[in-house]
């Protein structure tokens, strides 16, 4: 793989009544952030199945952002971010036992009036990624 | 004599499914009644060479893991000489126990081993470990070759292994294989489970206990008292040999029909659900204080399947792996 | 048209918006790519695809190509989901089967490199197209309701929501646990700031629910089972025998003089008795005696006295208990309070002493109809008071006990004091309190009158402990003012205590109804500030201190937001739903129940040992989806299977 030429992949998760209302209002900012996000937009945070998030890795993508309501209250449909805070947390760990940087997967609360923080958001995590490279595997041991 | 015959091999194996079949007098005599059992290296003195001179091979039997250069040949040897194929015992379905070292390089396991030879200074530098077969990433056997037939339990259960004869006859027969055919049911242990959640309309899990933790009640769901049990991701057909002796369902049997990798499901569900009536009070410090006594997670959620899960296929497509599927 | 077996058709619009889209994204790329993926039939782009001429070309392309799915690529679907989707609808297409690509809110107006975000829209449409190929053409869910409401409570919050819902021509039921509506309110003697007599202005509302045509009263009744959803609820109410004829009995009274039994009395909380055969007070609604069968000795020695003098022979000993069958479309819940034992703060000496009494104790002293007529005189002598002590946070804003604080104590003690001082002269009042709070209109301004113009003795500290001097027959309260530092000791003829509220409802009746309540016990609302009188069921309601501490005011305003909810529900003979709900596949479910504990709706049960969906109380959010083990329920139109795809076409 040529580096010089690698953009990150990344893909967000957005619910939408949360952090998909906050992209929107992003655009209408006119807000300016990185095109390496994708976003799929999903009702709840919660509906974010682990096997998406693996998915993901598999098919490509270098990161992985879940962005859903504040807790404790701000989730639209009651508590389905809680159920995406478990799932995310459980699968970082599963993510390093397994040999890949859980700081490739992160989670974060973003209100719908938070277009800003989105913006901040992708722009960090983009870097972030920019920094760890393209999605490689340490073994125990040694590494690729 | 134009019996079938059928040849019993291992991978990487620490006997309890040759015990296992033997252990089932009616599968015993059936097998020797109507098929010729040419290769069973407990059972019948032969060597790896007598094997390889068969002329046809009809049943193919492959107990254990693939670990070795030696297991991956002989599972592709087979593949093609055999009309049947399966894979018998946990290990082989899924990867089974000595999945878990599925993560550690090969590199390392040697050095490990070798670690653990104990010797007077003036002998080091003269031990030799003995030439071993060459040690490949560790895999269970459907990701090596296609299977006809799938044996699961750790060892698989006399009622299973018995099953498993009756198919095999009825394939012998001349009964068109829809394979790969799994011996256990479809469905998770649920659904016949003799414990149950005191509320029988809905299930809470209030919190994460180890098993020493918990006074257990007896006919009382696990994981209503915080002991994780892997029921409702595995399937059933073992009536349930463990969680009737007061276990919590480790898994053996393999994941359901809709998915292959049981720690992805598990977080997604089970895991999900933990402390569920609390969130907003414990909020996210506290749900995680109760996930993190979950300390062994790949013991727990992938003990006997490990090489089959998604996450393991995504290492291996990272390392460029020809078998990541 | 059943589309789901069909091959997909999809038809690709991708819109300039002027140059909004068109100025960064390469639409005609956008198109090229388009017509290249799998399904994709036809492509085109135009200036102002929601405009009259844009629709027109989307109309004539489903007509003509015969699509049979729709992806515009445009603006998002909060701004013209709703525009195309009538479009569509026009030429025979079911609406579902349309999705928007977002790229301008997600892709032009947000990159500044046209290339990359040339890229990026064209992913976005890929996703899109492979979401729509799988979406279900869906109908609305649609279900009768039935056009009357259940009010549990029959306290000022029931009253009130009973007649506003009522006057409005739905018929109510309203079901009370005592023998009698009107609640903790009916026990009151005035009510603060204006100083109304309480009775007064409740009465005439208990006579208004009594005459109303369309208002059923149980009394002495509580429901026991809850079942079924919003719109079509069937509810059991348990209706105790009261031994006494409704209609028959004239309150005349000349059963209650005969009875031999006599039992402390409810509704003056202990301070006097009651007989076996009594009305809890005689403004009562029913308007009609109750026999208390635990303490009546018909059963046990025959004894009927009471039916041998009553003029009409209202009585009657065979009077069973009923279990009466209701289906109503809406349920409020008004259940409303008690107060904390406050036997549990020893320090406080509530129980052991019969001259420290609680508030409602002493709302009963000052009322013209409680035990001592209205004159002030302590419990356990009858002596005349002539100084008291009133103490604030009585379990309130206390770790110990309640943490929250209960709101109205620190105004109804001004109250309190106020009238004490009106009708004792020369009596002193002393009030121990942590803070004052009186936020409502005219409270600052009662509190200060109490102070200034009444000379009411305000101290601020805790009191540590009340005791009776065993010479003078004194209470003695010791406290510390933390405003000059000193330890002080008051002598007193009575202590009240401002004792906190707890809520009321019953654990089981709430698991019943499927509502969600906090730590405490009050009724957990669906948002504290947009949706305070709604619970996360859909089609039940809370009021009133059912839901947290407050006073008549804020009970009588949440009771009647209560009952316009009510009214919104049941306007139409309908209700209906948007069909993106979860649906469960019975032969792959196991029966593990992790999905029925998920569902922050309750909208997932056990039928028959495998899980069903109602499709009324789903609001599709789709964590049951994620947490089936058997991978057994799916979301309408945001299936795994779905998602999955959209994940590849974004990434690959």
């Amino acid at each position: 793989m040529n580096l010089d030429s690698w953009e990150p992949k990344i893909v967000a998760f957005l619910c939408k009544w949360c952090s998909g209302a906050a992209a929107e209002l992003a655009g209408v900012s006119r807000l300016l952030y990185s095109p390496n996000v994708i976003p799929i937009i999903v009702p709840c945070s919660g509906r974010v199945d682990p096997d998406l998030i693996v998915e993901a890795f598999m098919n490509g993508a270098d990161g992985v952002i879940v962005a859903g309501c504040h807790t404790p209250s701000d989730c639209h449909y009651i508590a389905g971010n809680f159920k995406a805070f478990k799932r995310v947390y459980m699968l970082k760990k599963l993510l390093s036992d397994f040999g890949i940087e859980p700081e490739r997967l992160k989670l974060e609360w973003v209100s719908a009036v938070e277009s800003q923080k989105l913006k901040t958001l992708f722009d960090e995590f983009t870097f972030t990624i920019r920094k760890l490279g393209p999605l490689r595997v340490k073994i125990r041991g040694g590494s690729v | 004599m134009n019996k079938p015959n059928i040849v019993i091999v291992h991978g990487a194996i620490c006997g309890g499914c040759d015990v296992a079949l033997a252990n089932s007098e009616e599968a015993i005599s059936k097998i020797l009644e109507n098929i010729d059992l040419a290769y069973w290296s407990v059972a019948v003195d032969a060597r790896l060479s007598d094997l390889k001179s068969l002329g046809k091979i009809d049943v193919a039997v492959f107990m254990g893991g693939v670990r070795t250069s030696e297991d991956e040949e002989l599972a592709k040897w087979l593949r093609e000489k055999s009309k049947i194929l399966v894979a018998f015992g946990s290990c082989s379905a899924y990867g089974g126990i000595p999945g878990l070292a599925a993560l550690t390089s090969p590199i390392e396991l040697i050095n490990l081993v070798k670690s653990t030879i104990t010797t007077s200074s003036q002998y080091k530098s003269i031990i030799e470990l003995p030439k071993l077969p060459e040690l490949s990433t560790y895999r269970a056997l459907p990701h090596v070759v296609n299977v006809d037939i799938v044996v699961p339990g750790c060892p698989p259960p006399i009622k299973v292994v018995n099953e498993f004869v009756n198919v095999l006859l009825k394939y012998i027969a001349g009964e068109e294989p829809i394979g790969p055919l799994v011996i256990a049911g479809s469905k998770a242990q649920c659904e016949t489970c003799p414990r149950k959640p005191k509320d029988l309309s809905k299930l809470q899990i209030p919190s994460i206990k180890r098993i020493y933790e918990a006074k257990i009640e007896e006919n009382r769901c696990f994981l209503e008292q915080g002991i994780l049990c892997l029921g409702p991701v595995t399937r059933e057909g073992c009536e349930h040999s463990c969680i009737n002796v007061n276990m919590p369902c480790t898994g053996c049997f393999g994941p359901l029909p809709g998915f292959e990798d049981v720690g992805l499901r598990y977080i997604a569900g089970i895991l999900a659900l933990v402390a569920v009536e609390r969130e907003k009070e414990l909020m996210e410090q506290g749900l995680a204080k109760i996930l993190d006594k979950l300390v062994d997670r790949l013991g727990v959620l992938y003990r006997y399947t490990l090489p089959r899960s998604r996450l393991y296929m995504l290492k291996l497509s990272l390392e460029g792996s020809e078998y990541a599927r | 048209m059943s589309l789901s077996s069909e091959e997909p058709r999809v038809g690709v619009f991708v819109c300039h918006c002027g140059l909004n889209i068109a100025g960064v994204v390469d639409v005609k790329k956008v198109v090229e790519e388009a017509k290249r993926l799998p399904h994709v039939v036809h492509a085109e782009d135009y200036i102002y695809m929601c405009s009259a001429p844009g629709q027109e070309l989307i109309k004539k392309a489903i007509l003509e190509k015969k699509l049979n799915a729709v992806v515009v690529a445009a603006c998002t679907p909060t701004m013209h989901y709703e525009t195309f989707a009538r479009a569509i609808e026009a030429v025979g297409l079911n609406r579902y089967r349309l999705e928007m690509a977002v790229i301008r809110e997600f892709s032009s107006w947000v990159h500044a490199d046209k290339k990359k975000a040339t890229e990026k829209a064209i992913k976005l449409v890929k996703a899109a197209v492979v979401k729509v190929a799988d979406n279900s053409p869906l109908e609305p869910v649609k279900s009768r309701t039935v056009r009357k409401v259940l009010v549990i409570g029959g306290g000022i919050a029931g009253i009130t929501v009973a007649l506003d819902i009522a006057n409005a021509g739905i018929p109510v039921i309203l079901v009370e646990k005592t023998p009698t509506i009107g609640g903790k309110m009916a026990m009151l003697s005035e009510t603060f700031p204006t100083l109304d007599c309480a009775q007064c202005i409740l009465t005439p509302k208990m006579a208004e629910v009594a005459r109303h045509p369309l208002i059923k009263i149980y009394t002495n009744s509580e429901v026991v089972d809850v079942s079924g959803f919003v719109g079509n609820f069937k509810v059991k109410i348990l209706q105790r025998a009261r031994y006494v004829k409704i209609g028959d009995c004239r309150l005349c009274g000349f059963c209650e003089r005969v009875c031999p039994v006599k039992v402390p009395s409810e509704f003056n909380r202990g301070l006097s008795d009651r007989k076996a055969i009594y009305i809890p007070f005689p403004q009562a609604i029913p308007p009609a005696y109750v026999i208390d069968k635990a303490n009546c000795r018909h059963w046990v020695d025959g004894c009927d006295k009471c039916l041998r003098v009553c003029p009409t022979k209202a009585i009657d000993f065979n009077d069973e208990d009923k279990l009466v069958e209701e289906e109503v479309g809406v349920i409020i819940v008004a259940t409303g309070y008690d107060l904390y034992p406050a036997e549990r703060l020893k320090e406080y000496g509530y129980g052991l002493y019969r001259d420290v009494i609680d508030s409602l104790q002493f709302e009963r002293i000052l009322s013209a109809g409680g035990p001592t007529k209205g004159l002030i005189l302590r419990p356990s002598d009858r002596k005349p008071v002539k100084r008291v002590v009133f103490i604030q946070c009585v379990g309130s804003r206390d770790i110990n006990h309640l943490e929250y604080c209960s709101k109205i104590c620190c105004m109804y003690t001004a109250k309190h004091a106020l009238i004490f001082k009106e009708r004792v002269p020369g009596g002193e009042a002393y009030v121990f309190y942590i803070d004052i709070r009186a936020a409502g209109k005219g409270y600052e301004e009662f509190i200060k009158r109490v102070q200034e113009e009444f000379q009411v003795n305000y101290i601020r500290g805790r009191v540590n402990r009340v005791y009776r001097d065993p010479k003078t027959g004194d209470m003695v309260v010791v406290g510390f003012d933390t405003l000059t530092g000193q330890l002080l000791t008051v002598k007193a003829d009575l202590v009240v205590l401002a004792t906190g509220l707890v809520p009321q409802l019953p654990y089981e009746l709430a698991s019943k109804l499927k509502i969600p309540f906090d730590k405490y016990g009050f009724v957990q609302e669906a948002h504290p500030k947009l949706r305070p009188v709604e619970t996360v069921t859909s089609g039940v309601f809370v009021c009133g201190v059912a839901h947290g501490p407050k006073d008549i005011a804020e009970t009588v305003a949440q009771a009647s937001a209560a009952a316009a909810k009510a009214m919104e529900l049941l306007y139409s003979e309908y209700i209906v739903k948007e069909p993106l709900v979860a649906v469960v596949d019975r032969d792959l479910c196991s029966g593990c129940r992790v999905c029925v504990g998920i569902c922050p709706y309750g909208a997932l049960e056990l039928v028959e040992g495998k899980a069903k969906v109602n499709e009324l109380l789903c609001e599709g959010c789709g964590a049951c989806v994620v947490a089936c083990p058997s991978r057994a329920i799916e979301l309408r139109n945001y299936s795994t299977k779905q998602l999955l795809e959209m994940v590849k076409a974004v990434v690959k």
